[in-house]
């Protein structure tokens, strides 16, 4: 048991690696109506942040880009058959794995 | 401090029977719950956010024993930062001399399970004795859901209600019995901190205040919950915190990242089926659509203003009526005294003065309430965020600025379809700059008497040019104001703003019916009593002193006039005569100095602080201030050649079209109106906001007047 989990947790590692190698980041904010990818990493200040992950956007989650309003602000996104909306600016302090195909999966 | 209302039902006094607290995310049913099980008055919406003031109740609950029951604002998450959330910790915790909750009642929306599931890990960290209430299950397939498995797994009892179809209810009662009386709840990590995090935990755990439970848990929440900016900490904690090594960011990903991570390996399997969200995507591509939907927008904006301008009008005119009726009756019958006269125009009048706002808060109510509970009204903020955005504003913040137009009363009772109270208060703060209703007579009344009825240009009425200019000046105001605000006194805080899409959902009657009921009651008994107050100072401003001999004697020079139209004529002129010898005479003479570099003299002075009760009054105190009688309206002709033919001391007119145009900028910007100061103060529960709009709004109003008046003579007008 002790030796799946950690093994486990030796592949996510490394797929993370490669895919952190191998794309290109981008911001939550680019990507359009449809697309979805994994966030890797949070800006911005602490109370901002730390807010983003108590909704479930922690590294490593995948996330899809559902709707944008009319406007182009804000967008409405789909994390865990969740959905919250929050404003592009918002979104611009989230990085996500470049593309979704690009990224390893875990099987 | 506390910045929330708290409601209390009946007189029971709290702290003898079982306290269950009701939890949970925003938006989750949470309210109906609540509603239905205390049959009580708070809020229902399907809509983040709704419950503002922290409602209590009782209730009885399966076969057993009646508890209180207690309703937390809706939260995503223990972490304190703004009051609000504070308060609903200190609720939950038992914290600041609160009686901690026997049972949390937690309602999880199971559309959106994981997210609320998070709320629930929390509250197990700090040893809660937790009870989930599964809401919105109808939503699901019947088979998604693994039951047993979830209750074991987040170890909890896990029940699912529909609350509208009443299921679920009596097992959920039930669950709630047998929590009472098990043991309290225990801490439960479901991760193992790393070392370092773990010597932090402990190092806070040690310098906890003593009146609260020493639990790790504990230490956690509050290890997360402050900084060094918190104003908040407790003393002996802020030296504590500053010396811990983790830094907050590294303890945010850690632990955050260790709750997810459990969740998504124990109960991210347990939703076989995502919700069918396919009817509200396809509602959806109508109504966010960037054409289709704006034109639904439009439409249904323009239904609301209709609803408020022209169908609450009739029963605004029958309460008029009714009123005046009354007070006529009465003056007939009652022998004439001073008492009589405060009964029939100080009593009966500011009661009537209360009364006559029902109409609009009803109707708009309604409205808000459909728009609300079908999910519509999130839909409005999404469309609308990004222009509101630009001002400061919330998205939510269209609907009440909208209403300001037919009256600031029901559009500042609107506000509260705002989650964060800074929304609301920089949404209160603008909302009475919009053109209100009752400011048409008084611009009727100076462009009739002051400007020319010719047109520009051959085709553009000079009059009604006028008109509309001062409701785009009035706009203009009103979004520079709320631009100024937010980037001065009410900055948005640092948190993102969550704006929540809800499946649409068809409203219920009862509960729109509900909540109309329960706005009602606040205005009645709370905003109405001051301004009935207000209203009464009022009239004895303007009524009193009676004592001084008039200069002549009208009442046998009435008795011996002729005709009717002399006798009118004569008791107008008495009117006048005793209003200008007034306390309100008098402070006009005392304002003129300070409004006299806006053009105005001491008579307008009076007619300000006539038209405090209501703007429109200034036409009808103008009306006795210039002996034209009482019941003069906006397009009376002999008021217009009354103030036309009015002179100040050295011959020259005292209106002319600049000073209309001062008093107009005046009207359009003063906070003119003391119900919208009471109900202000209610909905901000204290005085400092009220008094930041009136002196804002009247500093305001005199600068702009100034400008305007003094500015067009120097240019060589009036």
């Amino acid at each position: 048991m002790g030796t799946d989990i950690k093994a486990a947790s030796e592949r996510v590692q490394a797929v993370a690696a490669g895919n952190q190698r191998s794309a290109r980041s981008r911001r939550l904010s680019d990507l359009s109506v449809g697309e979805s990818a994994r966030v890797l990493r949070l800006e911005g200040p602490r109370l901002f942040r730390r807010r983003l992950m108590e909704l479930g956007l922690v590294p490593g989650t995948e996330v899809e880009v559902v709707n944008v309003a009319p406007l182009g602000d804000p967008i409405e996104l789909e994390v865990r058959d969740c959905r919250l909306s929050i404003r592009r600016d918002e979104g611009e302090q989230i990085l996500v794995s470049a593309d979704k195909r690009g990224l390893k999966v875990l099987a | 401090m506390s910045t929330l209302v708290e409601v209390e039902t009946g007189s029971h006094v709290y702290g003898t029977r079982p306290l269950v607290a009701l939890a949970g995310n925003p938006n989750t049913g949470k309210s109906t719950l609540f509603n239905r099980w205390t049959g009580s008055q708070s809020r229902v919406g399907n809509y983040p956010g709704v419950t503002v003031d922290l409602m209590r109740g009782e209730a009885r609950l399966a076969d057993h024993d009646v508890v209180d029951i207690i309703d937390i604002p809706g939260t995503y998450s223990l972490l304190a930062r703004s009051a609000e959330e504070l308060l609903a910790v200190d609720h939950l915790l038992g914290l600041s001399g609160h009686r901690r909750p026997d049972v949390v009642v937690v309602c999880v929306d199971a559309t959106n399970l994981l997210r609320n599931l998070y709320l629930v890990l929390q509250m197990q960290e700090l040893a809660l004795n937790v009870v989930v209430a599964l809401t919105m299950v109808d939503e699901l397939d019947d088979a998604s859901l693994h039951l047993g498995e979830l209750s074991a797994r987040i170890g909890c009892p896990v029940v699912p209600v529909s609350v509208p179809r009443g299921r679920g209810l009596s097992e959920l009662g039930e669950a709630v019995d047998r929590a009472l009386a098990s043991a309290e709840g225990s801490e439960r990590f479901v991760w193992e901190p790393t070392d370092s995090l773990a010597a932090d935990i402990a190092m806070v755990r040690k310098a906890l205040p003593s009146a609260w439970p020493a639990t790790r848990g504990l230490a956690l929440w509050a290890l997360m919950s402050w900084d060094d900016e918190s104003e908040t900490v407790p003393p002996g904690l802020r030296d504590t915190l500053a010396k811990t090594h983790v830094p907050g960011t590294e303890v945010d990903d850690e632990v955050i990242g260790a709750r997810y991570a459990f969740l998504d390996r124990e109960l991210g399997q347990l939703v076989a089926h995502p919700p069918d969200r396919t009817k509200t995507r396809a509602i959806d591509r109508v109504l966010i659509h960037p054409i289709y939907g704006f034109g639904v927008f439009v439409a249904t904006m323009l239904v609301l203003f209709q609803a408020l301008f022209a169908w609450a009008d009739p029963a605004i005119a029958l309460i008029e009526d009714f009123f005046a009726a009354t007070a006529h009756v009465l003056a007939a019958r009652l022998p004439e005294s001073a008492w009589s006269e405060l009964l029939v125009e100080g009593v009966i009048g500011g009661v009537g003065s209360v009364v006559v706002f029902l109409p609009q808060i009803l109707m708009l109510f309604f409205m808000i309430g459909l728009m609300e509970d079908s999910g519509y009204m999130a839909r409005v903020a999404y469309l609308m965020d990004r222009i509101m955005r630009a001002l400061g504003l919330h998205g939510r913040a269209f609907v009440p600025m909208l209403s300001g137009f037919a009256c600031a009363i029901p559009a500042i009772m609107a506000t509260r379809t705002m989650e964060r109270r800074r929304d609301r208060i920089l949404t209160m703060m603008v909302v009475p700059l919009m053109t209100c209703s009752a400011r048409l007579p008084v611009y009727t009344l100076l462009i009739a008497a002051l400007f020319p009825a010719t047109a520009l240009l051959g085709v553009l009425p000079v009059q009604g040019l006028l008109m509309v200019a001062m409701y785009g000046f009035s706009v203009m105001m009103a979004l520079a104001s709320a631009f100024v605000l937010s980037k001065t006194v009410l900055p948005a805080p640092p948190t993102p703003l969550l704006l929540e899409l809800p499946p649409y959902r068809l409203p219920r009657l009862r509960d729109v019916a509900r909540m109309m009921w329960t706005r009602t009651r606040f205005f009645l008994t709370d905003a109405g009593g001051v301004i009935l107050v207000c209203s009464l100072i009022l009239w004895v401003l303007l009524s009193f002193p009676r004592t001084e001999p008039l200069s002549r004697d009208y009442d046998s020079a009435i008795e011996q006039a002729a005709t009717a139209e002399q006798r009118s004529e004569l008791a107008a002129e008495r009117a006048g005569e005793r209003l200008r010898s007034s306390y309100a005479g008098r402070l006009g003479h005392v304002l003129e100095p300070i409004v006299a570099p806006l053009g105005f003299d001491w008579k307008i002075g009076v007619g300000l602080i006539g038209a405090f009760a209501a703007r429109e009054v200034f036409v009808a105190t103008m009306g006795v201030v210039y002996s034209a009688g009482d019941d003069v309206d906006e397009e009376s002709a002999t008021l217009r050649e009354r103030m036309r033919a009015a002179r100040r001391a050295d011959g020259r007119p005292v209106y002319t079209p600049l000073t209309g145009l001062s008093l107009m900028v005046f009207f359009a910007l003063a906070c003119q109106c003391m119900s919208t100061l009471a109900v202000v103060k209610r909905e901000t529960n204290g005085f400092r906001w009220p008094l930041f709009l009136f002196a804002y709004m009247t500093l305001l109003a005199w600068v702009c007047s100034f400008l305007v008046y003094q500015g067009g003579r120097v240019l060589g007008f009036g």
